[in-house]
């Protein structure tokens, strides 16, 4: 279902048909033949033993193993599109490259109905932290071999009759009780929010709070669900603050309290979920990166670790649970 | 008594969803996620109180399986 293979080990297994989603760095991805899959860059993976950052293995969905799967790619102008094409009994798994135009318009979709009544899980694809290189972010479509830096490439997945899609989430933060924010505007960047009810420059406010070099989060509060908004830069001269995935207007932010024993805290909330249903997930690399994942696990969830996640909307910071049910 | 959470719900002209809808049941505290991101972008949508009822009831029918929380918790607040 989940694995983290060699490459001809992935090799093996497009050969045989299998629909599949592939997470692995470019190289990774390049050497792999053309077939029934899905990818997206990803240099990171929490896998058997734990963190593991690799250009020789991929990280592995098998998707045949749920269902019917259809591929489809999408581009800014018909990424609205992806949760009215998700069937009625099943859901869509989506894979989308970081910083691209195509996810600031998945992102900012606007509400449907289907909105959150058809499940869409997914991640964000990226790059290797470690290289000089100015490789972007990119995803496959492996029958084609065709790479794409600003597309969505989506399986829609139809279960059995009587199985059901469920998504949730784990946050390895919880929000500080002190000052709730609120944002005028949604969007993807701010200069300004309210902080307990009065305007404030939002960096300004961020510094004095040592928030602004984006180690912890933004929680939003929707209707129970913490909801992680990271932090991406403080512009210094215009003195915006942009965000990897959108504020909301009219939701309630809070600060993320500090993390001490941060992968002891992320460890002891997933051991406390049932995840025997549990189909896929996927984790951030902020906490990778923040968490010192590497050579540590979650639980015995396996994932590719990603540059934002998509449980029907884009989360940044959080780990996505598909479950089967 | 809670009720068997497989048992039908109630239908969309039911005025427990516009309640819900509009937000007249403080206590009501979703643990599902799609339904979470349901309460909250419907409070801040233009569209009428019935509309959103049935998208509200629309979810609770679809994914009654797995509310089985939701849907007690509708009891417990003698909303149904």
């Amino acid at each position: 279902m989940n694995s983290l293979l060699t490459l001809s080990e992935a090799s093996r297994l497009i050969n045989s048909g299998r629909a599949l989603a592939v997470a692995g760095s470019s190289r990774a991805l390049h050497a792999l033949p053309r077939g029934n899959w899905i990818g997206g860059t990803s240099h990171y993976f929490i896998g058997p033993v734990g963190g593991v950052h690799s250009h020789d293995q991929v990280f592995v969905t098998d998707l045949s193993a749920l269902g019917t799967v259809v591929f489809q790619s999408y581009g800014t102008e018909t990424v609205n599109r992806i949760a009215p094409d998700t069937p009625d009994t099943g859901f869509s798994f989506v894979i989308i490259p970081a910083g691209s135009a195509t996810l600031e318009a998945f992102a900012n979709r606007p509400y449907t109905s289907d909105l959150f009544l058809k499940p869409v899980v997914g991640w964000i694809s990226g790059v290797d932290l470690e290289s000089t290189s100015a490789e972007a972010a990119s995803v496959v479509d492996g029958r084609t071999a065709s790479w794409h830096p600003n597309a969505a490439v989506v399986a829609h997945v139809t279960l059995p009759p009587g199985k059901l899609a469920s998504i949730s989430i784990i946050d390895p933060f919880e929000p500080a009780t002190a000052h709730v924010l609120r944002f005028a505007t949604s969007g993807f960047s701010a200069t300004e929010c309210t902080v307990d009810g009065k305007t404030q420059a939002l960096a300004s406010f961020l510094e004095a709070n040592a928030y602004a070099d984006g180690h912890l989060p933004l929680i939003g509060n929707f209707s129970g669900a913490q909801v992680n908004v990271s932090i991406r830069r403080v512009d210094p001269a215009s003195r915006l603050v942009e965000f990897y995935a959108p504020v909301f207007s009219g939701v309630d932010y809070r600060l993320a309290k500090p993390t001490e024993g941060f992968a002891e805290r992320f460890a002891a909330k997933i051991a406390a979920r049932d995840t025997t249903n549990v189909v896929f997930s996927c984790n951030c690399i902020l906490n990778y990166v923040h968490g010192r994942m590497e050579g540590k696990r979650t639980g015995h969830l396996l994932g590719p670790v990603t540059f934002g996640e998509i449980a029907y909307q884009l989360l940044n910071q959080t780990l996505v649970l598909l479950e089967i049910v | 008594m809670l009720l068997d959470s497989m048992q039908a719900i109630p239908d969309e002209t039911h005025p427990c969803w516009q309640k819900l809808a509009t937000h007249q049941v403080p206590n009501f505290a979703p643990k599902q996620l799609g339904l979470q991101f349901l309460f909250t972008r419907l409070s801040h949508e233009n569209m009428s109180t019935l509309q959103k009822a049935r998208e509200i009831h629309a979810f609770f029918v679809r994914y009654q399986r797995i509310l089985t929380w939701e849907i007690n918790e509708l009891q417990r607040l003698r909303l149904v």
